[in-house]
C-alpha cells in the first residue's frame, strides 16, 4: 500500500482534510534534537522542558550546590544547542549524550571550585533515591531500575570506586588516595565493577 | 586475543570512564583501530558508563531557569535547508512513532485508509511516499518514506530484527540505473536515518540495503519499473 500525504507539523489544521497533527510532546528525543538543530522555536522549548530537570539533577548530584548546578545545567543546554547538528546516533542515545555533556562540564567545575565534592556514600544514597514528583522523566522505568539494582548488588568498595569515577571524574590514583588503597587495587575494583554491571545489564536484556 | 589486547582491556574501563591518562588513552585508541574485539568492548563499556548517568535523580531547576536558557537559545540564524531536512525527517519519524502513518498504511478501517489515500493533496509539488522495507523472506523490517521537495530526501525506519552492521544503500531508477547513497550503520537493529535523494522521487523504483554478509538484502519497492 502506498500513501501520498501532505506533511504537516505544529498546530492542527482542519481535521476534515485529514492532515496529520504531531504534538511536540509525542516526538522522540531524536526528533526534538533535530528540531532544536534547525532552530524551530517549539522544538527548542519542548527540548529544554524535557531535559532540564534531568540535566539540573545530574549537575546537582555532582556539585552539591544549587547555584553552581544551575550554571552548569544552563551551559549544558547551550552546548547541546550549539552541537545539535553534529549529534551522531552511533555514539548513543540523545539522553545519555546530553547527560555526558552535563557530567563533563560539572566535573570541570568541580575541579575549578576545589570545593569538597559529595562523598561516595552520599552519592550512593542520592542515586538510590526516587525522582521528585512532577519532574520530567527522560528515560525512567525499567532501565533505570536495572541500573540501580546492578549498582546496589556490587560490593561496597567496587560501588564506591565506580561512583567516584562516574560522578566525580576521579582517576584511579585519586580513588586510591580517597579509599586508602594501592592504585592497582583501585583499578581492579573499577574494572571489576564495570564488567559486573555490564554483565548484569546484558542478562536483563536477554530475558 | 594478544598480549596487547590483554593490556588494553585492563585500561578500557578507565578510558570508557574518561579518567585514563593521556598516554593510556592514546595507547588504547591506537590499538582499537586494529582490533575490532577490543573496540567492541570499549564501545560497550562506554555505553554502560553513559547509562549510569541516568541514575542521577531529576530535580526541578530554580524559577526562571527555563526562561533564561531559552533567552540564550533564541535568535539563531535562519535554518538552512539541511536543518530543515532534519526537521522534516524527524517529524515524519515521529509520525511513525505515534503510529499515525502506520495506522493509515495498515488500518482495517476503510474510512481512515481512504482518507489518507484520497483526501490529501499535493501542495506545491511536495508529497511523500511510504513503503514497507522487507527482508529476503518478505518479512517487514521497517519502512521507507521518501519526500519530493526542496531538498528531496528518503527516511529509512528500521523496526527491529535487522542485523547490526554496515549496509550499502542503493536506489534503482526507471532506466535501471543504480545510484549509491551514503552507507547506513545499524547498531541495534532499530534505527532511523535520513539521506538526500540525488534523483527525482518519481524516477525511483526501488531502494535496497545490502548487508556485509552475503544474502542480506532489504528491499522497498516504490513503484513498478
Amino acid at each position: 500500500m502506498r500513501v501520498r500525504a501532505r506533511l504537516v507539523t505544529g498546530r492542527a489544521k482542519s481535521l476534515n482534510r485529514g492532515c496529520a497533527y504531531i504534538p511536540m510532546w509525542s516526538l522522540s528525543d531524536e526528533s526534538l534534537l533535530a528540531g532544536l538543530a534547525s532552530g524551530d522555536p517549539e522544538a527548542t522549548t519542548a527540548f529544554v522542558r524535557r531535559f532540564q530537570s534531568r540535566v539540573f539533577g545530574l549537575a546537582l548530584t555532582i556539585l552539591g550546590d544549587r547555584g553552581a548546578a544551575e550554571d552548569i545545567a544552563q551551559e549544558t543546554l547551550v552546548r547541546v544547542w550549539q552541537h545539535a547538528a553534529s549529534y551522531d546516533p552511533r555514539r548513543g542515545r540523545v539522553a545519555t549524550w546530553v547527560l555526558a555533556i552535563a557530567r563533563n562540564l560539572a566535573i570541570d567545575a568541580l575541579r575549578l571550585r576545589r570545593s569538597e565534592p559529595v562523598e561516595a556514600d552520599v552519592l550512593g544514597a542520592l542515586l538510590g533515591s526516587r525522582e521528585e514528583p512532577g519532574t520530567d522523566s527522560v528515560s525512567a522505568g525499567a532501565e533505570v531500575q536495572r541500573l540501580r539494582h546492578g549498582l546496589a548488588s556490587l560490593p561496597e568498595d567496587q560501588r564506591r570506586a565506580l561512583l567516584l569515577a562516574v560522578f566525580q571524574g576521579r582517576t584511579a590514583r585519586e580513588i586510591a588516595e580517597v579509599e586508602h588503597t594501592p592504585v592497582g587495587t583501585a583499578k581492579t575494583r573499577l574494572r571489576t565493577a564495570f564488567l559486573k554491571l555490564r554483565s548484569e545489564l546484558q542478562v536483563a536484556d536477554d530475558r | 586475543m594478544t598480549d596487547n589486547c590483554s593490556e588494553v582491556r585492563k585500561l578500557s574501563a578507565e578510558v570508557a570512564l574518561g579518567i585514563a591518562s593521556g598516554d593510556e588513552r592514546s595507547r588504547v585508541l591506537e590499538h582499537i583501530t586494529r582490533c575490532p574485539a577490543c573496540r567492541g568492548e570499549l564501545e560497550q563499556l562506554s555505553r554502560t558508563a553513559d547509562d549510569l548517568l541516568l541514575l542521577a535523580p531529576p530535580r526541578e531547576p530554580p524559577l526562571g531557569f527555563e526562561t533564561g536558557v531559552l533567552r540564550r537559545l533564541t535568535g539563531r540564524p535562519r535554518r538552512r535547508w539541511r536543518q530543515a531536512l532534519q526537521l522534516a525527517a524527524a517529524a515524519l519519524a515521529a509520525a511513525v512513532a505515534t503510529g499515525a502513518v502506520m495506522l493509515a498504511l495498515f488500518s482495517d478501517d476503510r474510512r481512515l485508509a481512504s482518507d489518507y489515500r484520497q483526501s490529501l493533496a499535493e501542495v506545491n509539488g511536495k508529497y511523500f511516499e511510504a513503503e514497507q522495507l522487507r527482508d529476503g523472506r518478505g518479512n517487514s523490517v521497517g519502512q521507507v518514506f521518501a519526500y519530493e521537495g526542496s531538498p528531496r530526501w528518503v527516511t529509512i525506519v528500521l523496526r527491529g530484527g535487522v542485523a547490526p552492521g554496515t549496509y550499502v544503500l542503493e536506489l534503482t531508477t526507471q532506466e535501471g540505473r543504480r545510484v549509491r547513497l551514503r552507507p547506513l550503520h545499524v547498531r541495534r537493529g532499530v534505527d532511523t536515518t535520513v539521506r538526500t535523494l540525488p534523483v527525482r522521487l518519481d524516477d525511483v523504483t526501488r531502494l535496497r540495503l545490502f548487508g556485509s554478509r552475503p544474502g542480506i538484502v532489504l528491499e522497498a519497492q516504490l513503484r513498478e519499473s
